[in-house]
């Protein structure tokens, strides 16, 4: 075992307890502001990537009502028993008054064809390019 | 007659083997002090963890102390060396092996070291030291007290204390007995160095203890960690009536609020920024504070599960086991029970309760400038001993409103504690080591 003696510097030991005592709070200290610090850019980094994503989400959700809007008359396609539903023969009806203007039509029925369309793509186009022409005649 | 006389040398020689003839009362009162220690911690559960294995070595090491016996080495006359280990030499006579002109080939053939001493030749016969003796390398050499610390802090969460950062001050604050016991130390003839030891039993951390102390005053390692670990055990039975004496009813009973929830990212943050300002500014405290923040990082990253297992678990627990046990057989009865012994440990204690008082004191300091938000026992939590210290701020707080949940409260101040006392052995490790 070792022999003991007095400090040979008194002085020493006041300077470690003192030096001990300010490094020790110093360093926790700076390790508060600094945890302080980081948290608030953590959590501010944080809040405004939430903010980006919550507003992305509500273009997202507001993108997606109107896709089902305009998808929702396609999935109500007619029903299997041949029948319309009421926004289809709604659509039907508002596309023929817009194409017939103020004239006197009304539509009186909407029946679905039976089979495919035979009339061929290029037919149809032709149809439609020849509807104002056939309109300033007065065919229509 | 040959056959009794024989069994009654046998039984004469095993007597004079035996402990009843080599032990001493110190022994036996060594013993009586393991199997209270023992009691607390089967019978009390005062962390049996440690005190269990601590226990058990001192018991082991009085009834046997050469299980501490360091390797060494016996000077055998050559004669009775080579009498000892004819078969190796194919029977020859041992006359004929000494004589002039074998002894030089004789000599060659025996790989220990020989010496010759007035012409007469001896073996250098090593004696393997005793099992503790190679266990407690790893305490000498200071490489268990950061592997327990990787567990640690594997262990710990330190949410709490990023979420309440000015716990800092109560693990600063409870760190200030390290120091005033060494200035008490060095009063009382001890030297710096053996002082610093000393004084951060304070510190309420064994393996920072035992760091320290191998680096600093390694001759007093057995004194000082059985010290340390002792009252770290015996936290709960230290620290209440300080923390009564201290606060009063009304401040014991108040009820803080609910801590901020801490985002994954800033916990994983936590580790590596303390890391790197610790090692920065004080390098001697990066073994302990670097593997104590590797392990929390293991945590916290959530990447390395297999390994972060291992780390809290089966190494934790078998350097917890080596640790314990070889700590306790530091503790003899002729190195134990002695005057500076029983210094150490006073000072000891004394460390140990001036550091809860200057926690409590300065979680008042917190309770007057927070207008009674803070709770002052929390800052008893700053000595280390996690989480025991946590648990008995709780356990007082409860004591005077049941419905009041300190635990993670006292948290912060307890894992604060843990960097605390790492950056103040580094503090005086870098002055005095």
């Amino acid at each position: 075992m070792t022999t003991y003696h007095a400090s040979a510097e008194p002085n020493m030991s006041v300077i470690i307890l003192i030096t001990g005592f300010v490094v020790v709070f110093a360093v926790l200290i700076l390790l508060i502001g600094i945890i302080m610090a980081y948290s608030k850019i953590v959590s501010s980094a944080q809040n405004a990537s939430q903010k980006r994503k919550a507003k992305k989400q509500a273009q997202q959700a507001e993108i997606s009502s109107v896709e089902e809007a305009v998808s929702e008359p396609v999935s109500s396609a007619p029903a299997s028993d041949g029948s319309l539903d009421l926004q289809t023969v709604a659509v039907i009806t508002a596309a023929v008054d817009a194409f017939y203007g103020d004239s006197k039509v009304r539509v009186v029925g909407i029946r679905p064809t039976s089979g495919s369309n035979t009339r061929s793509q290029w037919a149809t186009a032709g149809l439609i390019e020849s509807i104002p022409k056939m309109r300033s005649e007065g065919l229509l | 007659m040959g056959i009794l006389q024989g069994f009654l040398d046998a039984l004469v020689g095993l007597y004079y083997d035996s402990g009843l003839v080599d032990l001493s009362w110190k022994n036996y009162l060594m013993m009586g002090v393991a199997c209270v220690l023992l009691y607390l911690a089967i019978k009390k559960q005062f962390e049996p963890l440690l005190l269990l294995p601590i226990a058990f070595g001192m018991l082991l090491v009085n009834l046997f102390p050469d299980i501490m016996a360091s390797p060494s080495t016996t000077m055998m006359p050559l004669a009775d060396y080579l009498a000892e280990h004819l078969a190796d030499f194919n029977n020859t006579p041992v006359e004929t092996l000494i004589n002039e002109a074998n002894l030089q080939s004789t000599l060659e053939s025996i790989s220990y070291a020989k010496t010759n001493i007035d012409g007469q030749w001896y073996v250098n016969v090593p004696q393997y030291g005793g099992l503790f003796y190679y266990l407690y390398q790893g305490v000498k050499l200071g490489i268990y007290p950061p592997l327990i610390f990787l567990g640690i802090g594997c262990m710990t969460d330190f949410g709490p204390l990023i979420a309440n950062p000015k716990s800092f001050i109560l693990g600063a604050a409870a760190q200030i007995g390290i120091f005033v016991t060494f200035i008490v130390a060095t009063l009382l003839g001890f030297t710096n160095a053996e002082a610093g030891s000393i004084g951060i039993i304070g510190g309420a951390d064994g393996p920072t203890a035992i760091y320290t102390t191998t680096l600093l005053a390694p001759h007093l390692l057995g004194p000082i960690a059985v010290a340390a670990y002792s009252y770290m055990a015996l936290v709960p039975l230290i620290q209440p009536p300080i923390m009564k004496l201290l606060t009063t009813k009304k401040e014991r009973a108040v009820v803080m609020t609910q801590l901020r929830p801490v985002s994954k990212l800033e916990k994983i943050l936590f580790p590596i920024i303390v890391t790197i300002l610790c090692s920065i500014l004080l390098p001697s405290s990066a073994p302990l504070v670097g593997m104590l923040m590797l392990g929390n990082l293991f945590k916290e990253s959530g990447v390395v599960d297999r390994i972060f297992k291992t780390a809290q678990n089966e190494l934790m627990n078998i350097i917890t086991i080596f640790l314990g046990v070889t700590v306790g057989a530091t503790a003899t009865g002729d190195v134990f029970l002695r005057l500076d012994t029983l210094k150490i440990i006073a000072l000891g204690l004394a460390a140990f309760c001036l550091g809860t008082a200057f926690g409590v004191l300065f979680g008042k300091l917190m309770y007057i400038f927070t207008k009674g938000k803070v709770n002052p026992l929390i800052g008893s939590a700053g000595v280390s001993a996690v989480p025991m210290a946590a648990r008995v701020s709780n356990k007082v707080g409860q004591e005077e409103n049941p419905g009041n949940f300190l635990l993670m409260h006292a948290m912060g101040p307890n894992v604060a504690g843990v960097i605390g006392s790492a950056v103040a052995a580094g503090v005086l490790i870098s002055i005095l080591g």
